[in-house]
């Protein structure tokens, strides 16, 4: 019995310190996470949110009330949040923040709150974020996460169809699309400040979108850029189940 | 003994029709392009049945009345077992490119094979059995089976209109057991009927339930249909059902499709119009718009396919692949959209001087009209007519607040558009469609929705398929829009469907400009969201159907906008005035003229929609792995690895201008080059030597994902490689197990091998290819395939009957094969030349005759496909009797190889290149016919004389 007591105890002490995450460890993978975006040229100035920004917090699924590990948490890889929807992967909502360059005096609006982590990142930079979400139960819950983590006098949410945009705070100086839509909604344009920017991916929303960046000069004319086309597979629960059971789980 | 007729009718036609709703359920479900795989693994259940049936022939025989009954009982559960696990395969094409999901994917797809292997291996095995239980009325069972395989396709096409897809397997299953009943012999068990009656019964009423329950279509992951009902509120409106596809209407706030719009969009006036999803086979393909009003007209100028109609007054228009009437809506709306602000403007200005005037009269209400005419009117008029003009600047501005002052206007601003601009409409429009449930239904259903756009004076909607009315029709027009005719579908080859496309060949290109007046304009809107080669393939492919033309670079005017691409074709030369409205309406529109006569490619003008941009170099030996992140900085012209990005449409165009486009589309990485109706694949892209690289090396995420739709055929064939060895090595099995391993003669194997290989690769050339290309003829693939398995299998077994007794006539096997290779190589020959042609001129034909015209065109050649086979293994029985086995295993394998092959080839090569090939096929295997054997010493040598 006591020879059991003891194995059955050190099997949990192992697995309490092989499964901890200690904030050395937050730390290591941010680390790591910064490293990755490096490659892809992002500045210090946009990766200091993400050692501000504990995304752990907005990792949930809102659907099961499921929270995946804290290493998931500071996966690459986007993460499933419930309701079909998903956490973006850091460098998608790094390289969004970059290219959005967001200033302390800039208001954003960004359509597809989801986890309200983008949100999050955009307020470290002191702008004043709106953010709309169409699926209701999500954007309540982002509204809760922002209000618990002190984010909320940065951010204010609505539940709304995002391709509307906000006209009540409009002009915003900068826009941040989540969601791929084929064409690129004029009432966000209209919304747009002129010098303003938008990213927005467009694409087929199931399967590959084309990043585009849309500036509206002083003139009011649009002009667009095309980025990286990327595959925003659906995450599956088969493939979420992998993920987790990779990452030791 | 018990005759198996009825059984064999039943067994036959639920196998047959089991394939059919299994291809129709891939096509639902996945892609049409599937449809083949499906073909590849019922022939590879009838060749292991085959194979198995030779091997232990004896031991079935001994209780065939019992094997008869658990056989044909079987089939029932296991086709229930098979259409239910196969709809659990987690299949997601997408991530074969996926290196870590490559081997997962891999595995689902080979899953396929084992799991609908099942229903087809008892298929077989049953009528396998009953030729051995009734050796002496073969010709008899054959009938029966052939007519069963006939009536089992007639059957399903037929239920196809009435029953939806999701619950087709149900009469399957009902034949399937029909088939069972008429199998048990209720004179020699008659001790045990009851029992066994009972089983039955059991069996049949358990699969009905539990099929009944699981008949839910499950959609991959990637299909437009699940992604859009997973929207809020999204609704499905209408369904409807036939072979050429089910088709849903649906209410989702996914479907705000604006392809192309431009980004100068948000100065419109009012909103954009609400959109319903077209769906078929859950692939969005077009969309419904709704009637437009004063709040929603102003949008439609903002699309790229209004630019023809800047440059024609009043034209005759022809819309080709109508859909949900898009493009027909715009058609219609864009003279007034262009000029509704105007009409606007004048309203306002009109309404508010009426307002100011009214105030005025007020303020001086106590002189009377002539004083106030004389003294306050005369002075205040035009300051008050300056003042509003002045606020309608301001108004017009302020674009956030703007609408709350115009929308009181907006419907009398329209009724005036609508009054001023009646004559300047088009004249007539005609619009084609190939379904007409889709006319059905937006001509009644909704007819409120889309403001009846279909019964306007001057529309006529014509239900039929867009080649054959190009060639019927003796009508011309002023514009032919060709616009994003195939949705999606077009341009995201990868796993969307990607059968042949005869739309945008050089053919119809030609039929098109043939219904053109003269300075009549083609207008084509491609999709170029996603990859940029969709809109040079169709940039290449008009080039090459007009280029007997004088002054091809006059005619062709290119633009493109964030999300695609339009070219303008115009029988005549573009003037400098239609140039320069043209140019005008890209500038406003925010748009990028890429070519016009007179434009310098290279020379420097402001670029709106830039490209990201490709590296030619890069691309020759990587061609850009997905997730790749490229340059994020915008100053940058250099990517992250320091190489410089050229824009595609730049070059090609630069080169068109210049010279040299022809060694640069060669150059290209992907095809990029011209599209024929003999080798109508559009979407596939990815060249072979890449395709092989990548194959070989495993490198699979080298391949973007538009193109993955090529790598997962040769993947497929691959499998079927795979499962072909598999049926091969069955004989093994026998070789093992024999104790006798003297041979009283060798030698020829070889040659038998040969033969057998031949067989199996020309006779599936021919018929997959004969697929192929009456899809252009019968406008659907369901339909050739159909057609062509049910006339093939019918008639090639008239003809395998007909062998032996020909051989008895003429004396010699050799004989008739000569006569059979020769007749076949002459039709083959015939086909090459004159099926083009023929099927060209017929087109136009309603559908019931030109099937019975298709038939007429197959039953010939199929009568003497069927005879080489049984000519072959009667010279085996006679000579090697061991090899028989082999013999079955051979043509088995060779003919799951040979579907997903015929494919790849005519995508190498052309229809017309695989037929050469099946020549060739069959020649030699002629030459290399087991009846040439001749005995010496023990040994067979291969007499090669003619």
């Amino acid at each position: 019995m006591k020879r059991k007591l003891i194995i059955f105890s050190a099997i949990f002490l192992i697995s309490v310190i092989g499964f901890s995450f200690s904030e050395r460890d937050r730390k290591r993978a941010i680390a790591h996470i910064v490293r990755h975006m490096k490659r892809w040229n992002i500045p210090n100035r946009i990766t200091k949110a993400f050692w501000s920004v504990k995304r752990e917090y907005f990792v949930q699924n809102r659907e099961t009330g499921r929270w995946p590990s804290k290493r998931a948490a500071y996966s690459t890889r986007p993460l499933a949040i419930g309701y079909g929807q998903t956490i973006s992967g850091t460098r998608m909502v790094a390289w969004m923040t970059y290219m959005s360059n967001p200033q302390p005096t800039d208001k954003i609006l960004e359509i597809g709150t989801g986890s309200g982590f983008q949100s999050a990142i955009l307020s470290y930079f002191g702008s004043k974020v709106y953010s709309i979400e169409i699926v209701r139960p999500l954007g309540l819950d982002a509204k809760k996460v922002h209000a618990k983590r002190g984010y909320s006098s940065k951010i204010t949410t609505k539940v709304a169809d995002g391709y509307f945009g906000w006209k009540k705070y409009a002009p915003f100086n900068k826009i941040l699309v989540t969601c791929g839509t084929n064409h690129i909604p004029p009432a966000l344009v209209r919304q747009l400040a002129r010098g303003g920017t938008m990213i927005i991916p467009v694409g087929n929303p199931y399967g590959k979108q084309r990043m585009i960046v849309l500036k509206k000069d002083r003139m009011g004319r649009i002009k667009t850029r095309a980025y990286f086309a990327d595959h925003f597979v659906p995450m599956t629960g088969r493939a979420l189940q992998k993920f987790r059971r990779s990452r030791g789980r | 003994m018990k005759k198996y007729f009825g059984g064999i009718f039943f067994i036959a036609m639920s196998t047959l029709a089991l394939e059919i709703a299994v291809i129709r359920y891939f096509s639902i479900a996945l892609w049409s392009n599937y449809g083949y795989m499906v073909i590849s693994i019922a022939l590879f259940g009838f060749g292991v049945s085959g194979t198995l049936l030779t091997l232990a022939k004896n031991w079935f025989e001994k209780r065939i009345n019992l094997w008869m009954y658990i056989i044909s009982l079987s089939a029932v559960p296991l086709a229930v077992l098979a259409y239910i696990l196969m709809k659990k395969v987690p299949f997601n094409a997408m991530q074969i490119v996926n290196p870590s999901y490559t081997f997962t994917q891999l595995s689902n797809l080979a899953l396929y094979f084992i799991i609908l292997f099942f229903p087809f291996f008892f298929g077989g095995i049953y009528i396998g059995l009953a030729f051995i239980a009734h050796k002496k009325q073969v010709s008899k069972l054959y009938f029966f089976d052939l007519i069963g395989a006939g009536t089992g396709t007639l059957i399903l096409l037929i239920l196809m209109f009435i029953i939806p897809p999701a619950y087709l397997i149900l009469p399957i299953i009902v034949f399937f057991f029909s088939g069972h009943i008429l199998s048990i012999d209720y004179r020699e068990i008659k001790k045990n009927i009851y029992i066994k009656m009972g089983i039955s019964a059991l069996v049949f009423a358990v699969s009905l339930v539990t099929i009944s329950f699981n008949t839910k279509i499950e959609y991959v992951p990637q299909k437009s249909i699940r992604h859009t009902m997973s929207s809020i509120n999204a609704k499905i409106l209408a369904t409807r059902y036939s072979p050429l596809g089910l088709l849903q209407i649906v209410k989702s706030t996914k479907e705000r499709s604006a392809p192309g719009l431009s980004g100068m969009s948000y100065q419109m006036i009012g909103k954009m119009p609400d959109f319903l999803g077209v769906y078929v086979d859950g692939n969005q393909s077009s969309s419904v718009m709704a009637k437009l009003n004063g709040s929603t007209i102003d949008a439609v100028k903002y699309l790229p396919q209004v630019a023809p109609y800047l440059i024609k007054d009043k034209p005759g228009v022809l819309i080709l692949g109508m859909g949900g009437a898009r493009s027909l809506s715009v058609a219609y709306h864009a003279v007034r959209s262009m000029n509704f602000l105007d009409c606007l403007k004048d309203v306002w200005i009109k309404e508010n001087i009426k307002i100011k005037l009214k105030e005025l009269r007020k303020t001086y209400k106590h002189l009377n009209d002539e004083l106030y005419e004389k003294h306050i009117l005369k002075h205040n008029k035009t300051r008050i007519e300056n003042e509003v003009n002045n606020e309608w600047n301001k108004v017009i501005k302020d674009e956030i607040n703007r609408m709350e002052k115009l929308k009181p206007f907006l419907n009398k601003a329209y009724q005036l558009t609508v009054r001023k601009y009646e004559n300047k409409m088009p004249s007539y429009i005609h619009a084609v469609e190939l379904s007409g449930q889709l006319v059905e239904l937006l001509k009644n259903q909704f007819s409120k929705f889309n403001g009846g756009i279909l019964s306007k004076g001057g529309v006529r909607a014509f239900q039929a398929d867009v080649r054959g009315y190009l060639r019927k029709s003796k009508q011309k027009y002023d514009i032919i829009e060709m616009s994003l005719a195939l949705g999606g579908g077009m341009s995201s080859g990868g796993n969307l469907p990607s059968h042949e496309n005869y739309l945008y060949t050089i053919h119809s290109i030609r039929d098109a400009f043939a219904r053109l007046k003269k300075n009549g304009i083609l207008s084509m809107t491609v999709d170029a969201k996603e990859n940029l080669r969709d809109a040079l393939r169709v940039f290449t492919t008009s080039i090459k159907a007009l280029e007997n033309m004088k002054n091809l670079k006059k005619k062709f005017f290119m633009f493109r906008t964030m999300t695609t691409a339009t070219f303008l074709i115009k029988n005549g030369d573009f003037t400098a005035n239609e140039i320069k409205k043209l140019t005008e309406f890209c500038k406003n529109n925010s748009f990028d003229a890429s070519y016009y006569l007179g434009i310098d490619p290279n020379g420097n003008r402001e670029i709106f929609n830039q490209e990201q941009g490709e590296n030619f170099n890069v691309a020759e030996t990587k061609v850009g792995p997905p997730g790749q992140m490229p340059v994020v900085t915008e100053k940058k012209e250099k990517d992250k690895n320091n190489i410089l990005r050229y824009s595609l449409y730049k070059i090609a165009i630069s080169k068109f201008v210049k010279g040299g486009y022809k060694e640069f589309i060669e150059k290209y990485p992907f095809k990029i080059g011209y599209v024929t109706d003999n080798n109508p694949y559009f979407s596939y892209r990815l060249k072979l030597s890449k395709t092989l690289k990548v194959l070989f090396t495993g490198k699979f995420s080298e391949v973007p994902y538009e193109e993955t739709n090529y790598l997962i055929l040769w993947l497929n064939f691959a499998l079927a490689i795979f499962f072909g060895a598999l049926i091969i090595c069955i004989p093994l099995l026998k070789t093992l197990f024999n104790k006798k391993k003297e041979e009283a003669v060798s030698g020829g194997k070889l040659v038998l091998i040969g033969y057998f290989v031949c067989l199996g690769f020309g006779f599936l050339f021919v018929e997959m290819v004969l697929i192929q290309k009456l899809t252009l003829f019968l406008a659907n693939p369901i339909y050739s395939t159909s057609l062509v398995l049910a006339t093939i299998l019918a008639v090639s077994g008239i003809g395998s009957y007909f062998s032996g007794k020909l051989s008895e006539k003429l004396g010699s096997s050799s004989k008739v094969l000569l006569l059979a290779v020769s007749i076949i190589a002459v039709m083959v020959v015939l086909y090459i030349f004159i099926l083009d042609p023929i099927v060209r001129s017929l087109m136009f034909l309603p559908m019931a005759v030109k099937l019975i015209i298709a038939m007429v065109f197959i039953a010939p050649i199929a009568f003497f496909l069927g005879m080489p086979f049984p000519l072959g293994l009667h010279e085996v029985s006679e000579k090697r009797e061991d090899f028989l086995p082999w013999a079955w295993g051979i043509n088995g394998a060779t003919s799951v190889a040979s579907t997903p092959l015929a494919t790849i080839l005519s995508i190498g090569m052309g229809f017309k290149g695989v037929w050469v090939i099946s020549i060739l096929v069959y020649a030699l295997a002629f030459f290399i016919f087991p009846g040439r054997l001749t005995l010496k010493k023990n040994k067979f040598i291969l007499n090669m004389k003619l």
